[in-house]
């Protein structure tokens, strides 16, 4: 190849330039050197066929920069043998060059071949830089097309995962071109489309919407359009199942130049959400409006998780804090030990039923009865407590304890009277007869032992009548019922041992075993069980039927259950409604009327209960009931005291 | 003949001592516990007076009168009661209450209204 043909071929700035050296060499130089200058080139390179180029000295610089002016150049080498030809290398806009080539002063080389090759040079170094800068650009554009690629794939991927997000909600969804037209809808519109029984109207979203054949002043699309932005309205639509709340969003679509290009609709049908909203506010009103104090708090701790209004009050809470206040810090008395103990036993499924608790408030002292229950709470187990003011309760029931007492206090006192009279009477007989000698005093003596029973039923009804009129203040301690009465049913068989034998009187006793304590006040509950002992005798003593007496003490739930029952000829229900009456007997001279009274004011004293039942000529069961506690527990005021 | 007199008191002691009394006055006197013992007593014996307590076991003073009155009975009545207020109820004169006495009772007091009514009657 020749270097012509080099030069022509060379694919690089630096091929050119050693193809230019070939060539040059063959046209007899000895040394060249060749600068070539463009924005993205530069070329520097010099070549001598002895290997030993010229420095680069005042003369050269001299010589090139002559030749730069643009045109050829010839100048003797002043420090070697050399004459040198400059030549500029013609380029383009800011590309230049120049190439200087040295010959011995014998030579003499062509200067328009020079001139030529020159131009070559230029030619091929242009092409190649444009080449270059072409190379550059297919690079660059190709990076354009794959970024517009990737972009154009994620829009892809968006489209796929809004088209998949609209066509799956339950929200109904439209697009509206500015006019108003449907371009666009998705299955759950369509649905709704034919629920409404429409058509799809080209060119009105409005009908679409609610039913309209031309847009409103309220129409979404129309004020999107109109550059709303973002809107969002509550419409109601009737239907067979009733009235159904939708709730509409319109966003506008834009051009890149901030045209609205379309309108998208999304409508959401909320009805059931707010039918949820409703119920859960009414819930909520109830809650807060009870005259009851409400409280859930957390077992345990006491912690109160919400407390309606009542108890926001009576508890001083402040609302502020209500997630952290706890029962016991606002109330001390939540902390009593029986309280703990009954929230505890709550907690294991026990529920907790008429518990009273003073509670002091701004109103002062208030009695509340407090029920309560464990729920379950998304997973968390809740106590409700409910507080009810019972102290107005109370107080009325004081009060009319009172007004009773007085109506029993009359009653009392005129049978009083009526008793002191008629036992008076004969005293008063007797010693007028006695006082008189007119008459036999051996006959009226003999009626002393009459008047000494007078007497002493006088006695008998003055100490009634003080048990009755004085306050029963019990004592209570620790007792056994089953066991005590076992003892006192024994001693009783003995008492009336005479009345028990002369009437065949069978007199039965039985018991539960492991029954619970009582706290009653041993002496007091004695009297009254003698007092019913003797009554259900004294029912038998002249009953024709079977004589039989029973005692018996049970369990009944948490209390302790005596029942006394006889076989006798049983109470008259007339008879029956009046048995407590101070002063009402069936039992003739033999009663003051002041046994039941008596009886049951000692019982209820100390904390129990009483109740009689009878069936004419099937017998009377007498029931007392006292509250038990377990065989351990503390002593009940103890507990209060705390 | 002695007038007789019918007693009806359940109280023993005061059904006693007024027997004995009015006996040491010279009547015959015949007793009764309950109001239907002396309703039976009526018919088979002549009473001039009687003597009633208005509190007796199976009935009161009022309807035992009643009952006497409505069984023919037409000797005048003395009561006896300790608590005069609640022993009646409107005017007892049309049924032959010829006096109302208030235990404990003065025997002098007896003495006299039992002669006043038996010379009345007589």
């Amino acid at each position: 190849m020749d270097g012509l043909s080099a030069l022509m071929r060379a694919e690089t700035p630096e091929a050119a330039a050693d193809a230019l050296m070939f060539l040059l060499d063959e046209e007899q130089a000895v040394e060249a050197k060749l600068w070539f200058e463009c924005p993205s080139q530069h070329l520097d390179t010099q070549w001598a066929r002895d290997a030993t180029p010229s420095p680069q000295n005042a003369f050269i610089d001299d010589l090139r920069q002559r030749t730069a002016q643009g045109t050829p150049v010839l100048a003797a080498d002043p420090d070697r043998d050399l004459q040198w030809t400059g030549l500029p290398v013609p380029g383009r806009d800011a590309c230049s060059g120049v190439l200087l080539v040295g010959y011995p002063k014998t030579a003499t080389p062509d200067p328009s071949r020079l001139a030529m090759l020159a131009s070559m040079l230029g030619a091929k170094l242009l092409y190649l830089r444009s080449q270059q800068e072409a190379t550059q650009d297919r690079a660059r554009t190709a990076d354009w097309f794959k970024t517009l690629d990737d972009q154009i794939r994620i829009l892809e991927g968006e489209r796929q995962k809004l088209a998949a997000l609209v066509n799956k909600t339950d929200a109904a969804v439209f697009v509206a071109d500015p006019e108003g037209r449907i371009t666009w809808m998705n299955p759950v519109m369509n649905r709704r489309h034919e629920h409404l029984r429409h058509r799809i109207p080209a060119g009105t979203s409005c009908r679409l919407l609610c039913g309209t054949e031309t847009g409103c002043d309220n129409c979404p699309v129309r004020l999107v359009r109109e550059g709303a932005g973002v809107l969002h309205q509550e419409r109601w639509e009737r239907r067979e199942d009733g009235t159904h709340t939708l709730y509409v969003s319109a966003f506008p679509v834009r051009s890149p130049e901030g045209l609205v290009t379309s309108v998208l609709v999304m409508i959401q049908d909320i009805t059931d959400l707010q039918t949820l909203r409703r119920s859960e506010a009414r819930y909520q009103l109830l809650f807060e409006r009870s005259p009851d104090a409400m409280v859930m708090a957390l077992p345990g701790t006491l912690e109160i998780v919400m407390a309606n209004r009542q108890a926001r009050e009576f508890l001083g809470l402040d609302p502020s804090r209500t997630p952290h206040s706890s029962l016991v810090e606002l109330h001390p008395a939540m902390l009593r030990p029986d309280m703990k103990r009954r929230y505890d036993a709550l907690a294991s499924g026990a529920p907790l039923e008429d518990l009273e608790v003073g509670v002091v408030s701004k109103q002062g002292t208030r009695m509340m009865n407090a029920t309560g229950s464990v729920f379950d709470l998304d997973g968390t187990d809740v106590l409700l407590l409910e507080f009810r003011d019972v102290t107005s309760l109370r107080e009325l029931q004081v009060e009319l304890a009172r007004a009773d007492h007085l109506i029993a206090l009359g009653t009392m006192n005129a049978g009083i009277a009526h008793e002191f009279k008629n036992r008076l009477a004969p005293l008063r007989m007797f010693a007028q007869l006695l006082a008189t000698n007119r008459y036999d005093p051996e006959r009226i003596l003999a009626h002393a032992p009459l008047i000494l029973r007078e007497v002493d039923r006088l006695s008998t009804l003055v100490r009634d009548v003080l048990d009755y009129a004085r306050p029963q203040v019990p004592h209570p301690g620790r007792e056994d019922l089953a066991h005590m009465l076992k003892e006192l049913t024994r001693e009783c068989r003995k008492d009336y041992e005479p009345s028990i034998e002369t009437a065949h009187i069978q007199v039965e006793f039985g018991a539960e075993r492991d029954l619970p304590v009582v706290w009653i006040d041993g002496g007091q509950v004695r009297r009254a069980f003698i007092n019913l002992f003797k009554n259900g005798l004294e029912a038998l003593e002249n009953h024709g039927g079977e004589r039989m007496l029973r005692i018996d003490v049970t369990r009944d739930g948490s209390d302790v259950l005596l029942a006394i029952t006889d076989s006798g000829p049983g109470i008259h229900p007339d008879a029956l409604g009046r048995i407590f009456d101070p002063f009402y007997t069936t039992k003739g001279p033999r009663g003051t009327g002041l046994g039941m009274s008596i009886t049951r004011s000692l019982i209820e004293a100390n904390g129990g209960a009483i109740r009689v039942d009878s069936l004419v000529s099937r017998g009377t069961r007498v029931e007392v009931r006292f509250p038990g506690f377990p065989a351990g527990s503390e002593r009940p005021e103890e507990q209060q005291a705390a | 003949m002695n007038p007789t007199i019918l007693v009806v008191e359940d109280e023993q002691a005061m059904r006693l001592l007024l027997r004995e009394f009015l006996e040491i006055l010279g009547y015959t006197v015949i007793v009764a516990e309950q109001g239907q013992e002396a309703i039976g007593i009526c018919r088979t014996t002549p009473v001039d007076l009687a003597f009633l307590d208005m509190n007796l076991p199976d009935m009161n003073g009022m309807e035992l009168m009643n009952r006497l009155r409505g069984s023919g009975a037409v000797f005048p009545f003395v009561v006896l009661s300790a608590n005069l207020r609640e022993s009646f109820t409107g005017d007892v004169t049309p049924l032959g209450v010829r006096e109302i006495l208030e235990k404990p009772v003065d025997l002098d007091v007896i003495e006299t209204v039992v002669k006043k009514i038996l010379s009345a009657a007589a």
